[in-house]
């Protein structure tokens, strides 16, 4: 298993990781004056809690 | 009756807790019975005492409610992998071995175990569970909300308002920004276990003086508004299983990271100690002091705006951070809340309970009926027992003649009273200047 994802690494992440950090920043780390983000609204109900995970 | 059974595990101090009928009947930390400190495994012992405790057998709870997403989570374990490429291999494979095994099966993994439906297993966000682990054991109707952690999903630090009905966090902090991940690289820094040895900085920090915090806030930027951000180029976190901190976090103090082998030596703990031992032992206390300033300072802006935005008198703080006690201190001293509550479990394990509670009051609509008033939820020993253990293990010990005899102790559990409980806690549940 390690080694099967140590392959995939080379193969398919750092090509991929390549990419995505030419479209957009994937952690937010470029400077920022705050940090605040707002954050999603939590389950409103039982009903959508079931189905979230 | 409605029986709730909350679980948190998979990262550090995998734990469970019971509520029944909106109060909590047991709570406990795997490792009391795994004897593996901070074990993180699947809380099975921890579950089998909390339903004996409440006196349940398998498939007799209504539900199951888990502390974190952990779909939302692997979502931000991803997004690392792509940011930190190509220098996050270790990372990765660690990744998919984890998650290829039950960590994305635990919705299963739990209701074959408990014998219920999968639909009654329930995630609640990480830091709603240790907000509401704070909030739905506190005496206050209504109180502003802090977390502060490493990281849960996504978010490592929040704010919000608690009020009947309603435990809500609306604005929130990202990793990789993080007080937690920021405080675990100088414990790891100054020789110490990260997820363990936090205290140890914190009680390191006294025998020095904050004489370096220039240096350390270059590692992190205090924004006007409360919140903060790391300079990434000192951290290694996000990319590296060796260490959490960077070459560059190493050259900012001019000495090299502590040998965790080498004893911390004072004059008066080591009067033999050479002079270069002892100002060696200075540099790293002095840097202790000056991280643990900074952390101050950042949870103090915290809690300002978590003021400024709810203008409640009380705090309810949680997150693994509110271990922290000395910087706890400082929120009642320099900001404008009056009454502050902290959980006894305020980190992880706490958030087994907090997602029961979460569940219970927030998500089934119930009213609140609980206000945790100490930290004695794990199991408790007859007094014949904790005799059979001393005399197992060759040791003996004597009746205590002290007048507070008799009253629950702690998790070492001999008292002259006839048990000890042990808690899921670091200390007694915090309500400064109660109302």
């Amino acid at each position: 298993m390690g080694r099967l994802a140590a392959v995939t690494y080379y193969l398919l992440v750092v090509p991929a990781a390549a990419v995505a950090r030419l479209v957009r920043d994937p952690l937010g780390t470029r400077p920022a004056e705050s940090r605040w983000t707002e954050l999603d609204a939590p389950p409103p109900s039982l009903a959508r809690a079931r189905r979230m995970r | 009756m409605t029986a709730i059974l909350g679980v948190s595990c998979y990262f550090h101090d995998a734990a469970a807790a019971l509520v029944r009928d909106g109060v909590l009947v047991a709570a406990a930390e795997e490792e009391r019975f795994s004897r593996r400190k901070h074990d993180s495994g699947f809380p099975a012992h921890a579950i089998d005492f909390c339903l004996e405790q409440g006196g349940l057998a398998r498939g007799q709870l209504d539900w199951v409610v888990f502390y974190e997403k952990p779909v939302v989570k692997l979502r931000r374990i991803a997004a690392t992998v792509l940011a930190t490429a190509p220098h996050g291999r270790a990372p990765f494979v660690r990744t998919v071995e984890a998650w290829a095994g039950e960590r994305l099966r635990i919705r299963r993994r739990l209701a074959e175990r408990l014998g219920i439906p999968r639909e009654r297993v329930l995630f609640v966000d990480h830091h709603l569970a240790h907000a509401a682990s704070a909030f739905l054991a506190s005496p206050f109707e209504e109180a502003a909300l802090l977390t502060v952690d490493g990281v849960g999903e996504w978010t490592t630090a929040a704010i919000g308002r608690g009020a009947d009905g309603a435990v809500t966090l609306d604005r929130g902090i990202r990793f990789p920004h993080s007080l937690g991940l920021f405080y675990s690289a100088f414990t790891a820094f100054l020789g110490f276990e990260v997820n363990e040895g936090e205290y140890k900085v914190m009680g390191m920090a006294p025998y020095g003086e904050p004489r370096l915090v220039d240096e350390v806030r270059r590692t992190i930027d205090l924004h006007d508004d409360g919140s903060f951000s790391l300079d990434l180029d000192f951290f290694a976190f996000h990319r590296s299983l060796a260490r959490p901190y960077s070459p560059r976090f190493e050259e900012l103090f001019g000495v090299p990271a502590k040998d965790p082998a080498a004893p911390f030596v004072t004059r008066e703990t080591h009067p033999d100690a050479t002079r270069a031992e002892l100002e060696r032992s200075r540099v790293y206390a002095d840097i202790a002091a000056s991280a643990q300033a900074v952390l101050e300072d950042a949870v103090v802006a915290l809690a300002r705006e978590a003021h400024r935005r709810t203008g409640s008198d009380s705090l309810c703080l949680a997150g693994g951070v509110a271990l922290n006690g000395v910087a706890n201190r400082r929120i009642l001293e320099r900001t404008p809340f009056v009454h502050m509550f902290v959980p006894p479990a305020p980190g992880d394990s706490g958030g087994a309970v907090g997602a029961a509670l979460y569940a219970d009051h927030v998500l089934l609509g119930r009213p609140r009926r609980f206000v945790m008033e100490h930290a004695y939820w794990g199991r408790a020993y007859a007094r014949a027992e904790i005799d059979d253990a001393l005399q197992a293990h060759g040791a003996s010990a004597s009746p205590e003649s002290s007048p507070r005899a008799g009253s629950s102790a702690g998790s070492r559990g001999a008292s002259s009273g006839a048990h000890g409980r042990s808690g899921t806690a670091a200390s007694s549940p915090t309500r400064a200047r109660p109302p």
